[in-house]
């Protein structure tokens, strides 16, 4: 669980990250037409140059020498909001957390509008893995700027992965009563409402994030997920159907609607779509797993291993394939292996592997 | 042979070749085949000879008459009379081989015997054919008028149903695995009647092999029983018991043996009193001759099985005396104590018996299933193996365990083993070393469920999705619900097995279940735990402290077997023991009343040793703050002194101590290096103790 959240939360920078670039500007000022300024008497050159300079070095990713052009404009004009925003960014990109939030905390001093700082701020807690401390940067950009439906959107993602859902929640529903028509957050708050085992609330979302955005495709998926775990498979199968035909190399949702199959006692059909899956993903070590369980299902226990196999050589830490693997062992009169396995399922986690760690058929063994 | 003859020998030769191709009933009569008198002379001595043995008055022995009919149907395998007789043979002690015989039988000739057609739905039956069983009997039904066949035609009909309920339980097969238990215990000769253990240490069962010189009289081997030690996990080759337990010129067979491997039951018919129960103990590591039970367990009737209760105190078994429900019926019978001797018995009730047959008891050492073969209930063909469960105090509708255990054949003297996990017992299948062997029945449980992966809940702002939290189902305990315990009892310096009381206790009925000793040569014990209980266990002999230990079995907690070696320490100055069975209500000092069996153990050892004097220490785990752990820990100690001294042990005698989490057994470090959380709690509970020291003596 750890390594998805790690994962999700960095991603999610990503995300932020790329988001900052198409909504905004990553530096603040750019480089300035000295001549023309110089002109009007507005800026001393010498400051205006070193700043050039800075946003030169900081686009060339020479964060140090940005910071030391950036601090030789503060020495000289210490009000430069932008020379200040824009040392905060290079401290970033040398992970220099303190120093950089230091900047961005100036910035905001000066411009009380300025709702970026506060966003870059979140952005760096974030990446460090300092939670509390990103949250409450994004509520601070959502003071600066309540217009603006991502910073609670953002938050509402953060409060998700850190499996805060209820917090979460209001997050989204903030941010969309922002933007009525904010697909994103209505899926979001589906899946939160989701894990809150809400399932007819997060089916309601997800509809709407559908109405509003008719190609969403994961939505189409997540859609999928809330009726399979209602187990009304007809419309999980409908729904994960339209989740491909919108991206038709959805493997996930492949992945998915074959899980729905086979609970539905399709197994035949599950196969198809596991072996789809891993035609669009040959690493899939999930639809491996998943084809290891039809396998089980229809007694054909060696290839089930295999199966599982395949999916521990993917993933080495895969709980899930280490346990199916000890049931095929099992039935395979490998109780030796089975037990070898389970233990292994135990240690990353799994109950029922603990269970039969304990059982006499482990026990029992010489 | 003449010329004339010649062609009509061709004639003849070529209708009856064409006959006997054709399969058509081609009687024994010598015009039929006067051109081979030699041949049909010596067919006919060989079914003279058949049917001497097979209708001998005395004893019908149908093995050996059918060698001598199998070699007149190498003659003439078209009599439809031989290969009904062959049939009948086969039916006595080789059922599955019987089916080809009377087929043929049928079809040359579907009347030359009354029973042919239930014979021969008998011989579909066995093979599971159900439908085909069902319409042969019915035909048999349909013809059966004469007075003769009338108990014949309500068999018929007993087995229509039978052939309904292998039908409804092959629907549902038992997920277990039979394998043969190998070699080392099953020989070339008929080897069974396994009983074992309940931790599968010990196997004691009947073998009819060529140990002894003389033959029984129904042409084999004489019974005697053997035995196989576990070791390691692997059986170890197995041996004749020897005398006192195995007799010559006699049937000496087993049925049954106590939970810890110390007492054996044996079924010995020698006073032609229809059978009787007999039993040898276990001492100085040599068995003591059999003895037979007492008259309110033997009677004139016949009773062929035993089977003791996890305590020692309740024995099931079987006898077909007059009053039960019908043929052999379960019984039980409990151990006075105050009279030394079983009391009277107890027909078991007819949720359990039928008006068939009921055999083969067996009470698991969980105290709460049993297990037993009968002819009735939803029997799918002669003896089929039940099981039912206590509950309230009440057995529950026995449950048919389906095949492929049972079969449409009898199907008996299942023993299980105190993990429920396996099963032993013997049948007769191909690919064995030899008639019948001993299987070993591995009871898989419920299917296991695999586990999907899948990734859902997905956030629109994650260009990777989170893997979906396994939601695992939630799963039943499986193996019995009970727990083992064994070990060896010695002496602490000299590592001397002793021979001692184990006395165990139901701590929350504050009534002692059972008292046991360990075995004299040894040191070995066992005892059987059931679920569902607070026990503690008390080790005790004389001239020693006394070794306590603690185990709660919750329901439906599983199977766990628990080693437990004790080290008897002599009373002497400076030893000190752990009180297991002393309790404390959560956070106080208040002894709880399930502590009395302990205290009262303390207190006699006090009285028993007047100048001794002691320290009564507490000792808590690490968790909650020390100052206060100390204080609690004094005050547990105290409690423990203030309960001697109002039970008139002198104040001088005793001081007392609370050493708070300043001594604990197993540190923090190896606590939390351990694995499972299950592991930690017992850890702790280790740590927290009540501990008494001599001072003085």
């Amino acid at each position: 669980m750890l390594r998805s959240l790690l994962t999700g939360i960095t991603v999610l920078f990503c995300c932020a990250y790329s988001f900052t670039q198409t909504d905004s500007t990553a530096l603040q000022g750019s480089s300035i037409d000295t001549e023309i300024m110089d002109s009007l008497g507005l800026v001393n050159p010498e400051v205006q140059k070193k700043y050039n300079l800075g946003v030169n070095a900081l686009n060339s990713n020479d964060y140090m020498l940005a910071i030391q052009n950036f601090t030789e404009v503060l020495l000289m004009d210490e009000l430069y909001t932008d020379a200040y925003f824009n040392r905060g960014m290079a401290f970033k990109g040398l992970n220099k957390i303190d120093e950089g939030v230091k900047d961005f905390d100036k910035v905001i001093e000066l411009d009380s509008t300025n709702d970026e700082a506060a966003y870059m701020k979140a952005q760096m807690f974030m990446e460090t893995e300092r939670f509390d401390e990103g949250l409450e940067a994004y509520l601070q950009a959502e003071l600066l700027n309540p217009k603006e439906e991502k910073y609670p959107y953002y938050r509402g993602v953060t409060l998700f992965q850190l499996e805060r859902y209820e917090e979460a929640i209001e997050a989204f529903t903030k941010a969309i009563k922002i933007k009525a028509n904010y697909a994103y957050a209505y899926n979001d708050r589906g899946s939160a409402k989701l894990e809150m085992d809400n399932l007819e609330g997060a089916i309601q979302d997800y509809k709407t994030a559908v109405k509003h955005d008719p190609k969403l495709s994961f939505a189409y998926n997540n859609l999928g997920s809330a009726y399979r775990k209602k187990q009304d498979y007809l419309n999980a199968d409908k729904y994960y159907s339209e989740a491909v035909k919108y991206k038709k190399d959805y493997f996930i949702a492949y992945n998915n609607r074959g899980s729905a199959r086979m609970e539905n006692g399709k197994h035949d059909l599950a196969l198809n779509d596991f072996k789809m899956a891993l035609e669009l993903n040959p690493d899939y070590a999930l639809a491996y797993n998943n084809q290891a369980s039809v396998y089980i299902l229809q007694e054909k226990y060696e290839e089930a291993v295999t199966a599982c196999n395949k999916a521990l050589q993917l993933y080495p830490e895969f709980m899930e394939a280490f346990f199916n693997r000890g049931i095929a062992k099992e039935m395979l009169k490998d109780v030796e292996g089975a037990c070898a396995d389970w233990q292994d399922a135990f240690l990353l986690g799994s109950e029922n592997a603990e269970q039969y760690v304990n059982s006499p058929a482990c026990t029992s063994l010489k | 042979m003449t010329t004339m003859l010649k062609p009509i020998f061709i004639i003849l030769c070529l209708i009856y070749g064409i006959q006997l191709s054709a399969q058509v009933e081609t009687p024994f009569d010598k015009k039929l085949f006067k051109e081979q008198k030699d041949q049909f002379k010596e067919a006919m001595n060989h079914i003279k000879e058949g049917d001497n043995l097979l209708f001998d008055p005395m004893i019908p022995r149908p093995r050996a008459a059918v060698i001598h009919y199998l070699k007149a149907n190498e003659f003439n395998p078209n009599s439809s009379e031989l290969n009904f007789k062959i049939a009948q043979c086969y039916l006595a002690f080789d059922k599955y081989k019987m089916k080809p015989y009377v087929e043929k039988a049928y079809k040359l000739k579907p009347t030359v015997n009354p029973l042919c057609s239930y014979l021969l739905a008998q011989a579909y039956q066995l093979e599971s054919e159900w439908k085909t069983a069902i319409q042969y009997y019915n035909i048999f039904i349909s013809s059966a008028n004469t007075p003769d066949l009338q108990e014949h035609k309500k068999n018929a009909t007993r087995k229509i149903q039978e052939c309904k309920n292998g039908e409804m339980l092959e629907k549902d097969q038992a997920r277990v695995w039979i394998d043969n238990v190998g070699p080392m215990i099953n020989s070339q000769y008929p080897d069974y009647a396994p009983v074992i253990s309940a931790d599968e240490a010990i196997m004691v069962f009947t073998a009819r092999r060529p140990d002894q010189e003389i033959m029984a009289p129904d042409g084999g081997h004489f019974e005697d029983l053997y035995q196989s030690i576990r070791y390691s996990g692997d059986w170890q080759k197995s041996a004749n018991m020897g005398s006192p337990l195995n007799t010559k010129g006699q049937h000496d067979a087993t049925i049954g043996i106590s939970p810890d491997g110390q007492v054996l039951f044996l079924y010995i018919n020698r006073k032609g009193n229809g059978g009787d129960i007999y039993t040898s103990l276990k001492e100085g590591g040599v068995w003591t001759k059999p003895q037979p039970l007492g008259k309110n367990i033997n009677t004139s009737a016949h009773e062929p099985d035993a089977s003791l209760s996890f305590d020692g105190n309740r024995l099931y078994f079987t006898s077909n005396k007059d009053g039960g429900f019908g043929e052999h019926d379960i019984y039980y019978s409990d151990w006075d104590t105050d009279k030394e001797r079983w009391g009277e018995a107890v027909n078991i009730g007819n949720v359990l018996n039928t008006p068939y047959e009921e055999r083969s008891v067996f009470i698991h050492p969980d105290g709460e299933t049993m297990y037993f073969s009968s002819q009735g209930h939803n029997s799918m063909g002669g003896f089929d193996i039940f099981y039912s469960k206590l509950v309230n105090g009440q057995w529950q509708k026995p449950v048919n365990m389906g095949p492929p255990l049972n079969t449409p054949d009898d199907d008996i003297q299942l023993v299980v083993a105190g993990n429920g996990r396996f099963g032993y017992y013997s049948s007769y299948r191909q690919g064995g070393h030899g008639e019948k062997d001993i299987y070993v029945v591995t009871f898989l449980g419920p299917p296991k469920q695999p586990i999907l992966a899948n990734e859902d809940n997905l956030i629109a702002s994650i260009a990777e999705p989170i893997k979906e939290k396994t939601h695992e189902p939630e799963l039943v305990a499986e193996g019995a619900n009970m727990a083992i315990l064994t070990g060896i009892i010695r002496d602490k310096k000299t590592k001397q097995p002793l021979k001692a009381s184990i006395v165990l206790v139901d701590n929350t009925a504050n009534k002692v279940i059972a008292e046991f000793e360990s075995d004299d040569q040894s040191g070995k014990y066992l005892v059987s735990l059931p679920g569902g209980a607070n026990y503690g266990i008390a080790v005790k002999k004389d001239g020693y402290l006394f070794h306590s230990e603690n185990f709660v079995i919750p329901e439906a907690s599983g199977f766990k077997q628990y080693k437990k070696d004790a080290d008897l320490k002599k009373v002497e100055v400076g030893e000190s023991i752990v009180l297991r069975n002393i309790f404390f209500d959560l956070d106080k000092y208040s002894l709880r009343p399930e502590s009395v069996n302990e205290l009262e153990r303390l207190h006699k050892l006090l009285v028993e040793n007047p100048t001794m004097r002691i320290e009564i220490s507490g000792h808590t785990d690490t968790r909650g703050g020390a100052d206060h752990n100390q204080e609690l820990s004094q005050n547990r100690a105290k409690a423990v002194v203030d309960y001697l001294v109002q039970h008139g042990v002198d104040k001088s005698r005793l001081e007392f101590a609370g050493y708070g989490e300043s001594k604990t057994i197993i540190s923090d470090g190896e606590i939390a290096a351990m694995k499972s959380k299950s592991s930690r709690e017992e850890a702790h509970q280790q740590n927290r103790r009540t501990e008494f020291k001599v001072l003085s003596m």
